[in-house]
């Protein structure tokens, strides 16, 4: 039955066959693959990275690296998986399922889609090749504070080539929110109304909302310290009227509302998995929309929670601290939700449930974290120690890396029909959660000893060796957990059959309604769209004896 | 059921509300609202703490007379600009080609007019580098002139498609989309003229 849905073949379009199909592909899909194979590619080269530096740390006086290697090393492992992986890996998910969750045949802006795409390699080559110039790459953390990045102190290219980097990938990222934004305000099948999208939807639309009026404000800045460093400025020069204040202001406007950037399509995927594998609807469909849009709201106001030792008035101070603590709400509540969604559910336990769990307990530890940080009295205590580093490794690796394996093992069967090896996802997931809490639990401990992040080396018989080698360990053993990941993508790109069918999990949104992979246009044809289940509705409408479900 | 099956084929309503190319228009200039946003920040955070504006190693104020001048240019650009696209909605060709090619002629005019003062006051003292006050005047009005080239750019594409007749009364999206923009930068530039120039004086 033709429909609508089928798609002309894309203006000027002719059929390309093998490597060049993909370099020149204008198709979501492809270009959502694409997305996701760079952006775990960084997340191993981030984590090769964060192995040299915690071989370095593993014990005083290591003698691993010298202080300069770890400077950059450590730098670059952030800047990798912030820039590179965590942000860019969202808009990969964003990329394939969008438009097959509201039944589009592609994106809004297909050929700003490949751009935004290819956008990435290139960042990424300017920022790996400050490795090879005189003075190394980027040293300074990947928040990058002047004064110390002023040509004064870092003369070398690395910084002004780590800004170039960070410059194209804000490119890319509002390219790509645009292009979110406006697929989902108009290209929505019928039927298919605000109310009726798949959460995951809901949350790159807020994630979107976010990259769009905060990454400007951060090539901004970039552009102040560029200038600063090159072309004689003096915006964060305090003999010239400027202030490095100035910097932390600007750069944590944008770097706040980032984390939620991070971690919302995290959440997104974790509001698809958890109601699939509870054979249950998710509890509290609209509350968890209005958190993620609250979460998407505070998150612009509490930037200055991470200047709280610079100084700032009571008023601000007060503020910001109240306003840090009320975002634990909506996050609350969402935990509440996925909770109540398991809750009398008929739990599967397969490897995306597995990690949509494990997100429950990792971000609830790193939330809570947060929490403790919120306190102005404790910050001042423990700011700029390991218990910030613990904190953004709970809400960041236990967060958004947890989730999005989920997203891998789960949407992996719909992008190539074969599905990933259960056993092997099983020790992924156990080695990777031991490996985790192994690596950033006692760095809670290491924080409260009062061990300062950022330092190449430290001294010897103040405690703090043996926790650090504990968290060495985790280390590791969260690489060998990625080296089981590995094999098994491989061995099952290569030697599985395509059964998966179009869907292996019984899955409730329109993704699951096409082939495994779906055709170029998305869909034969539409399905009819009366709730926010159009799968489950389907099936049950085959199978009287499932329990009725109230369409809205 | 044929009803049903039929209403399931019909075409989803892309036109209610803002058209896809408008909507990532105004998403955009959205975006570009931000960044100006986050360079004025930065110019009210360092003149609020600053004794006096300009600072005292500054010799050389900027000339107001001078920016509304300029002023003058950009906003009749963005009238005759609005005029060309009335001139397109009327089917009146002539009236639309004219007022973008005015639009053009005015903003390229405006951009001739900030280089000159650029290199008027460089010659006077007043460089990127004096104080901050010169690198925020030197950046915030470089940006602003950026943006000014590219809404150009985009009116010679509106020119050039409106000479091969691309648009009819209905649908010039494009056109609707660059003017857009154009009254877009003009209205940065008040905010440019405002703050910079003229709030110093009072």
């Amino acid at each position: 039955m033709a429909t609508e849905a089928i798609a002309r073949p894309a203006h000027g379009a002719r059929e390309y066959t093998g490597l060049l199909a993909w370099v020149l592909t204008t198709d979501h899909k492809k270009i959502g693959i694409m997305y996701l194979l760079f952006t775990i590619a960084f997340l191993f080269v981030g984590g090769v990275l964060a192995l040299l530096v915690r071989t370095q740390l593993a014990w005083s006086h290591t003698g691993f690296l010298s202080q300069q290697e770890y400077n950059q090393f450590f730098t670059m492992h952030a800047s990798t998986m912030l820039f590179l992986f965590v942000i860019p890996v969202g808009a990969g998910f964003g990329n394939y399922l969008l438009p097959l969750m509201i039944g589009a045949k592609d994106m809004a802006y297909p050929r700003i889609n490949a751009l935004s795409l290819w956008l990435i390699p290139l960042a990424a080559f300017f920022m790996f090749s400050s490795f090879f110039v005189e003075g190394g790459a980027a040293q300074s953390g990947w928040t990058e504070y002047a004064p110390l990045t002023d040509d004064t102190f870092m003369p070398g290219k690395g910084t002004d080539l780590w800004i170039l980097g960070v410059q194209i990938l804000g490119i890319s990222s509002v390219g790509g929110a645009i292009n979110f934004l406006v697929t989902t305000m108009t290209m929505r099948a019928p039927g298919m109304t605000l109310s009726r999208m798949p959460i995951f939807v809901w949350m790159i639309v807020v994630t979107s909302v976010l990259v769009v009026f905060a990454t400007p404000v951060l090539a901004g800045v970039l552009t102040m310290l560029f200038s600063d460093r090159n072309f004689g400025t003096a915006f964060f020069n305090p003999r010239e009227g400027g202030n490095p204040l100035l910097y932390q202001q600007l750069f944590w406007f944008y770097s706040h509302p980032a984390v939620y950037i991070m971690i919302l399509p995290a959440m997104g995927i974790v509001s698809e998995v958890i109601p699939v594998f509870s054979r249950k609807p998710l509890f509290g469909y609209r509350a968890v929309i209005y958190a993620g849009a609250a979460i998407g709201v505070l998150g612009f106001t509490v930037w200055m929670h991470h200047m709280f030792a610079t100084g700032l008035s009571v008023p601000l101070t007060v503020w910001t601290m109240l306003a840090t603590m009320m975002i634990a709400v909506p996050s609350g509540v969402k935990m509440f939700n996925w909770l109540g969604t398991m809750w009398g559910g008929s739990i599967l336990m397969r490897t995306p449930m597995m990690f949509a769990v494990g997100f429950l307990f990792m971000f609830l530890i790193g939330g809570v974290d947060g929490v403790f940080h919120a306190v102005v009295p404790i910050d001042y205590a423990i700011n700029d120690t390991y218990w910030v580093v613990s904190h953004i490794h709970y809400v960041l690796f236990g967060g958004s890396v947890f989730g999005v394996f989920a997203g891998i093992y789960f949407w992996f069967p719909k992008f190539t029909g074969k599905r990933l090896d259960e056993t092997l996802g099983t020790v992924h997931f156990w080695l990777m959660l031991i490996g985790m809490n192994l690596a950033f639990m006692p760095m809670h401990i290491l924080g409260l000893k009062g061990m300062p992040r950022r330092i190449a080396d430290y001294q010897g018989g103040q405690g703090w060796e043996e926790w650090n080698l504990i968290s060495t360990i985790g280390a590791f053993t969260i690489a060998v957990s990625m080296l089981v990941f590995i094999f098994n993508f491989l061995k099952t790109v290569a030697t599985a059959p395509k059964d998966a069918g179009d869907d292996p999990w019984e899955g409730n949104t329109l993704e699951w309604m096409t082939s495994s992979p779906p055709p170029e246009h998305n869909f034969h044809e539409l399905p009819e769209i009366h709730s926010e289940r159009p799968n489950w509705d389907r099936r049950m409408a085959r199978d009287p004896s499932m329990t009725a479900v109230s369409a809205h | 059921m044929a009803m049903q099956a039929a209403a399931a084929r019909a075409p989803a309503h892309a036109e209610e509300g803002l058209s896809r190319g408008m909507a990532g228009m105004v998403l955009f200039i959205a975006s570009e609202i931000m960044l100006f946003g986050g360079l004025f920040a930065g110019y009210f955070f360092v003149r609020q703490q600053a004794e006096t504006w300009p600072p005292e190693a500054v010799e050389h104020e900027l000339d107001v007379s001078v920016a509304a001048v300029l002023s003058a240019i950009l906003i009749s650009s963005s009238i005759v600009a609005h005029i060309g696209i009335l001139g397109i909605k009327g089917n009146r060709r002539v009236q639309f080609k004219l007022g973008i090619a005015m639009a053009i002629i005015l903003g390229t005019a405006f951009i001739g007019g900030q280089i000159a003062e650029w290199f008027t006051l460089m010659d006077e003292g007043l460089t990127a580098g004096s104080t901050v006050y010169g690198s925020s005047f030197y950046v915030i009005t470089g940006f602003h002139g950026a943006h000014v080239i590219v809404g150009l750019c985009m009116l010679v594409v509106v020119f050039v498609r409106a000479i091969w007749n691309d648009f009819t009364p209905t649908r010039h999206l494009f056109a609707d989309a660059a003017v857009l923009y154009w009254h877009f930068v003009d209205v940065v530039w008040v905010f440019v003229f405002t703050v910079l120039y003229v709030t110093p004086k009072l």
